[in-house]
């Protein structure tokens, strides 16, 4: 039994463990980034701290995979869920909430959970996650600081 | 064996040093590299103090370590350890006997690993259960012969009968004195150790008091090391206990503590040590360690560094530091179920100071009040409470009469504890219910599982509990990441706030009033309206005109009252809103001013380093510091300590000769080291200075030149301070060092980037022979910062404004650089990169602009610009960390938010340095020099070209060859290539920057090394170009010095031949940008002038042409003149 929220990401349910939740906002206005990688959508002003917002297919598909489709940029309005999670507190943009719930680990593989109508969901790993987030921002500054411009390509 | 040293506080400081590295030594998880730079250090010591034997080993360790013979290294390493027993026993108690040569040698066996026996196991052992965690490591006399366990070390202390009173000794059949009296004695020892520091000590009285308080902040900062790694250890668990560190952070403390004569923090640092080295040696197990205890231990080592000062008030805490420490080795050895069954017989008789008569194993329940005639004043709450909270073995001991003694002691501890502030009424209680409560968590055996373990929980309940020590946790761990606030300034700060409560209030009155207001003029409307259909009355009698009339003049009046209110209201409401602001800006330089610290840490922490390299080093060094009371950022003063630990340490070292020296030169023989702080506008001036030898500028040029950093004759030219301030780029110092300018400029470059950083500067004066003035100017806080604001894109940023030194505009639409970015700028006086921000931002050139914005910044005296598609102007902003995912980009330093709650991203000038000098100035490196030709004749065709040049650059092997050969030649002698030849930019340079250079695609004359001309005249531009090309040159042209500094970026020229006398920019100043550039710096240049006085020709030499021709030339002069700078490195 784990506690989550259902969060709908690309017309695909995912579940988050409410423990790495640690508040749902609305989003009022966004910062970009410049340089930083595609998983970074930009910044917010979180109660006066930035924090900064993950995009998460780009996280999920892993490095260095070929062509993704172009991700959506949240706007203001959009939901998104404050996690705090490897030492880094970052907001996930996602389409919407479905709903909390307590919801039983699939006995097929631990990385899923069974919802009320038998439907096995995804679960995020919030670490796992922001850790790749980390990583892709790591690679991101070493790639930036050698190799020539961006805008040359 | 050792020459006797002549001074003995030297070597037993060296006695102290050499211990902690044989410490290191021994210390196999130690990299190879570490231990040999231990060693070095070790002989360097040795040296110092002419110890030969001790040299020796050193070197012989060394020697062992280089060549990898670790097998060998343990027996190196106790004949260090004996040698320096020896030493040791030749200086004077109470240092001498701390390590006997015997004890050493045992202890060397033992760490070395050699001699780890497994003793055959005693009763006691067998007893107790715990052979394991007892591993006696030979089965030598207890206590006197190996490494002193915490309770023989106490004893030591007090050389006497009490020395058997080790726990060590359990199978004596009565225990003799217990530990808290060994510790009584100790701690009398210690207190006639106090006076340590008086005459005699080499220390006048007021500098020993000064010594004791930089000592004090030293110690403090070594507790909280190891009590910040402890409470690691406890939150996380599982998490191992860096016995390494911490020994080394009780080494250092003991250490100092000894030299500033505090025995008894240094005896009783000593003792934790003791037990460290305990677990390190393997004969207690980290893991089975009580961490709350051990942190309650060194918070007792807290109060006894708090009031060394004062014999009589470190007594008790010596005594609880005893128990305390007794009490974590006897839990370590005994947390399992079986040891405790063993523990009452021992601990009853050793640290609970019960008389040995007492039967401890017939415990009798009884009421816990107990102990309340201990303190009356301490246990008002406590019978009710502990009569359900204390476990009864906790009562069965506190029945037994306690030695009054004991009593004394916990009395005075109580006393003792409430003078440092600690709520005597709320330990107590709080300190029983954890025996229960929380103890259980530490030691899970002991506490939990046998009750009969009860002696241990006495020791516990006479410590103050471990829901104390929890505290007293939690409390330092809010410590951590908190500041130490003054409570004047919470208050103040709390007015503030009532005073924001106000004007909110006031706000909302005034809201309220305007929404009566509005309220009426709906009113008035409404009257307004209902008067409409008798208008539309087109036959209405004069009087009902004339009741109209007056009802229209009555909602006028209406209306006329509203609006006045409103208006009235809205200036209210605008000087409300202005208090609001006040009251919010003070708020918030009230917040900011909790971050100040005054000067006087920084200082403080300074002392240390100062003495220790005076003490190394054998100079006599006064310090001397003023300011002491200015206030500065916290943050700010974390950042700057190790900078001006650097050149502290430099001054000492380098700057103050020796007394001989000083003598010589009719300085006094201290030399003297000052630092002072003052405060102007937004910065804090911090000046360094000694009265030492000073930078010996001459030698400092040799040196440059030597370095290729510049040339003959720029040094000639250069002024003083243009000199000195080449101290602080890198890779000025260590080949300085070797030179005779006493090494000033080593980690000067670190040192000025870590201020520059920060948003401060710092300068560098010196006059030979009478000392050296580092002035640094700081910011006031980090935390707020002026800062310009511009727009690219849709998105605000910002830039340090103590970075920006102009903004002006550029005109765009050029045919070269980025999307029409030019890529340089053309100030008054020299030629700049342009950063194209909206290239770096990823954001476009708007493309209905004819100009752009241009901010110039300058950073550790590179000078740049960025382009902008808008400024907005200089606004003060409150700087924000970007947090541990965003922070790693590197082209931000933080963040701010707007007014209205929007991110705005502040650029790291840093990083748009390093992007507009891509070399930067540690290019030195003179294969990046570009040499080989080019030959594309315009711009135009070039920038078209660009893009298939940057491919074709790819395989343009041979350049690379001739490249380096040409750069390393001093671009002179260069064999002439075959092939297209392409100017290619070093790899580390980025394309999207100004110091690119163009390539070409186009075909060349494959051998003519191209040449630039510069000369304002169309006609001598046409007959040189013809001289130099009948000689064999391709030649390019300029018409001015602007125009030949963006030529030379865009292609590769050989050599330069330059006019003096020209518009924009003159042959003097393209001459010295050239050799300031880090890419053309060794390009040769030939002037040409019809100016050809001597003065002249002198002159263009001081800016760095090789040769000067007086116009007109005739032909072969030229061609000779050129083929001999261009053959000739």
């Amino acid at each position: 039994m784990k506690n989550i929220v259902l969060v709908v990401l690309r017309d695909r349910r995912y579940a988050i463990e409410l423990r790495w939740v640690q508040e749902i906002f609305s989003l009022v206005h966004l910062t970009p980034v410049p340089t930083a990688p595609r998983s970074i959508a930009g910044a917010v002003n979180f109660r006066g701290a930035i924090v900064p917002v993950v995009l998460a297919p780009p996280l999920l598909t892993g490095i260095g995979e070929a062509p993704q489709p172009p991700l959506r940029i949240p706007v203001p309005g959009d939901t998104i869920v404050l996690l705090d999670a490897a030492g880094i507190k970052a907001g996930l943009a996602v389409d919407r909430i479905d709903e909390v719930s307590t919801l039983d680990v699939s006995s097929r593989d631990p990385g899923f959970l069974v919802d009320k109508q038998g439907m096995e969901v995804r679960l995020l790993d919030p670490p796992a996650l922001l850790e790749t987030a980390r990583i892709q921002v790591g690679e991101a500054a070493a790639s930036g600081s050698s190799t020539p411009s961006k805008v040359e390509s | 064996m050792s020459t006797p040293p002549t001074d003995p506080e030297t070597v037993l400081l060296f006695l102290e040093e050499a211990r902690g590295c044989l410490r290191l030594l021994e210390d196999r998880a130690l990299p190879r590299h570490e231990r040999l730079e231990v060693a070095r250090k070790l002989w360097g010591g040795a040296a110092l103090l002419g110890i030969a034997s001790i040299q020796q080993i050193a070197e012989q360790i060394e020697q062992l370590l280089n060549r990898g013979q670790l097998p060998a290294l343990p027996a190196a390493l106790d004949r260090l350890a004996v040698l320096l027993a020896d030493l040791a026993d030749s200086v004077a108690p109470p240092y001498g006997p701390r390590e006997s040569r015997k004890a050493a040698t045992s202890r060397k066996l033992e760490a070395s690993g050699a001699a780890r026996v497994a003793p055959p196991p005693t009763s006691d052992q067998l007893s107790s259960g715990s052979a394991d965690a007892e591993a006696i490591p030979s089965p030598a006399p207890e206590g006197e012969d190996t490494e002193p366990s915490v309770s023989a070390r106490l004893g030591s202390a007090a050389p006497g009968p009490h020395q058997p009173a080790c726990p060590s000794h359990r199978t004596r059949p009565t225990p003799q004195p217990d530990s808290a009296e060994c510790w009584a004695n100790a701690a009398s020892a210690v207190s006639v150790d106090l006076g340590a520091l008086g005459p005699g000590s080499g220390f006048d009285a007021e500098e020993a008091r000064l010594l004791r308080q930089f000592f004090l902040d030293e110690a403090y900062d070594h507790l909280d090391k190891i009590t910040s790694e402890l409470s690691e250890c406890e939150r996380r668990k599982g998490r191992p206990l860096p016995v390494t560190e911490i020994l080394r952070t009780t080494h250092s403390l003991k250490g100092s503590a000894a030299t500033v004569g505090l025995a008894a923090v240094s005896k009783a640092a000593h003792c934790l040590e003791g037990l460290f080295t305990q677990v390190r040696a393997g004969r207690l197990q980290p893991e089975k360690l009580p961490i709350d205890l051990l942190i309650g231990a060194v918070d007792t080592l807290r109060e006894i560094v708090q009031t060394s000062e004062n014999p009589a008030a470190v007594e008790p805490f010596a005594v609880r530091l005893g128990q305390e420490l007794v009490a974590i080795e006897h839990i370590a050895k005994h947390s399992d179920g079986l040891a405790s069954l063993s523990v009452p017989s021992v601990m009853a008789g050793k640290t609970a100071p019960a008389p040995a008569s007492t039967p401890p194993s017939t415990p009798t329940p009884v009421s816990a009040s107990a102990p309340a005639p201990a303190s009356a004043a301490s246990t008002a709450s406590l019978p009710g409470e502990s009569s359900r909270r204390i476990p009864a073995p906790v009562a069965v001991a506190s029945d037994h009469p306690r030695p009054s003694q004991h009593e004394a002691c916990k009395q005075d501890r109580t006393s003792m504890e409430r003078s440092v502030g600690y709520e005597a009424s709320d330990r107590l209680p709080a300190a029983q219910s954890t025996t229960n409560s929380s103890g259980s968590s530490a030691v899970p055996g002991v506490w939990q599982g046998n009750p009969s373990s009860s002696p241990v929980i006495i020791i516990n309940e006479d410590l103050g509990g471990v829901d104390e020590r929890r505290r007293r946790l939690d409390r330092r761990q809010e410590d951590t990441n908190t500041l130490r606030v003054d409570a004047i300034r919470l208050d103040e700060l709390n007015d503030h706030i009532a005073q924001l409560v106000v004007d909110r209030t006031r706000i909302e009155r005034r809201v309220q009033e305007l929404k009566s207001v509005v309220r009426g003029l709906s009113q008035a409307r409404a009257s307004l309206k209902s008067l409409i259909p008798s208008l539309r009355a087109r036959d209405a009698a004069p009087t009902e005109l004339a009741t109209l009339a007056a009802s229209f003049e009555e909602i006028e009046a209406q209306l006329a009252g509203g609006l006045s209110n409103l208006l009235h209201g809205g200036a209210d409401l605008l000087g409300d809103t202005d208090a609001l602001r006040r009251t919010t800006s003070t708020l918030q330089h009230g917040f900011t001013q909790i971050r100040m610290l005054p000067m006087r840490h920084l200082f403080r922490r300074r002392a240390g380093p100062v003495r220790e390299a005076a003490r190394m080093l054998k100079k006599r060094v006064e310090l001397v510091t003023s300011g002491e009371e200015i206030q500065i950022d916290k943050a700010v003063v974390d950042k700057v300590t190790d900078p001006l630990i650097q050149i502290l340490r430099n001054a000492v070292a380098h700057g103050i000769e020796s007394s001989e020296v000083r003598a010589a030169r009719g300085k006094p023989p201290a030399g003297r080291v000052s630092i002072s702080a003052r405060h102007q506008g937004d910065s804090v001036f911090l000046e360094v200075a000694d009265d030492g030898a000073g930078i010996d500028s001459e030698a400092l040029r040799r040196a440059l030149v030597a370095n290729s950093q510049m040339t003959l004759v720029e040094a000639r030219a250069a002024s003083e301070e243009q000199v000195m301030a080449r101290i602080f780029e890198a890779g000025v110092s260590s080949r300085i060092a070797d030179d005779e300018v006493a090494g000033r400029g080593v980690g000067l470059d670190a040192v000025r980037e870590t201020i520059t950083r920060l948003g401060g500067d710092i300068t560098v004066a010196s006059s030979l022979g009478a000392g050296t003035r580092f002035a640094i100017r700081l910011p006031l806080t980090t935390a707020i910062a002026q800062a310009l604001l511009f727009k690219v894109g849709a998105n605000v940023y910002a830039i340090p404004s103590i970075h920006v030194t102009a903004t002006l505009s550029v005109a765009t639409g050029v045919t070269t650089g980025v999307a029409g970015v030019p890529a340089s700028l053309c100030l008054a006086d020299e030629i700049v990169p342009l950063v194209c921000l909206q290239q770096l931002l990823g954001s476009t050139v708007p493309a209905d602009s004819a100009e752009l914005p241009v901010a110039v910044l300058e950073y550790t005296g590179q000078r740049f610009g960025c382009t902008c598609d808008k400024m907005i102007g200089v606004r003060e902003i409150v700087v924000k960390n970007l947090g541990p995912l965003l922070a790693p980009l590197g082209l931000y330093a933080g963040a701010t938010i707007s007014g209205a709650g929007k991110v705005q991203l502040i650029l790291d000038p840093a990083a748009l340095a390093r992007t507009a000098w891509p070399g930067g100035q540690t290019t030195d490196d003179p294969s990046e020099r570009p040499t080989a030709t080019s030959s594309t004749p315009t711009a135009g065709p070039q920038s078209t070209s660009n893009a298939g040049g940057l491919v074709g650059n790819e395989d343009a092997g041979p350049v690379e060859t001739d490249r380096s050969a040409g750069g390393a030649g001093g671009a002179g002698g260069v064999e002439r290539t075959g092939g297209t030849e392409q100017r290619q930019a070093p790899a580390n340079v980025t394309p999207a920057t100004t110091m690119t250079t163009m390539t070409t695609a186009t075909s060349v004359e494959p051998d003519e090394p191209r040449l630039l001309l510069v000369d304002d005249s169309p006609t001598i531009r046409k007959a040189v170009t013809s001289m130099l090309a009948s000689n064999g040159y391709a030649v390019d042209s300029a018409a001015d010095g602007a125009e030949a500094w963006k030529k030379l970026h865009e292609k590769q020229y050989r050599l330069l031949v330059t006019d003096l006398e020209m518009p924009h920019l003159d042959g003097y100043q393209l001459m010295r940008l050239v050799r300031r550039s880090p890419l053309l710096r060794s390009l040769p240049i030939v002037v040409i002038s019809s100016r050809s006085s001597l003065s002249e020709r002198k002159r263009a030499e001081e800016f760095g042409a090789q040769a000067f021709l007086a116009k007109p030339m005739t032909d072969k002069a030229l061609g000779d003149c050129v083929g001999r700078l261009l053959t000739t490195p």
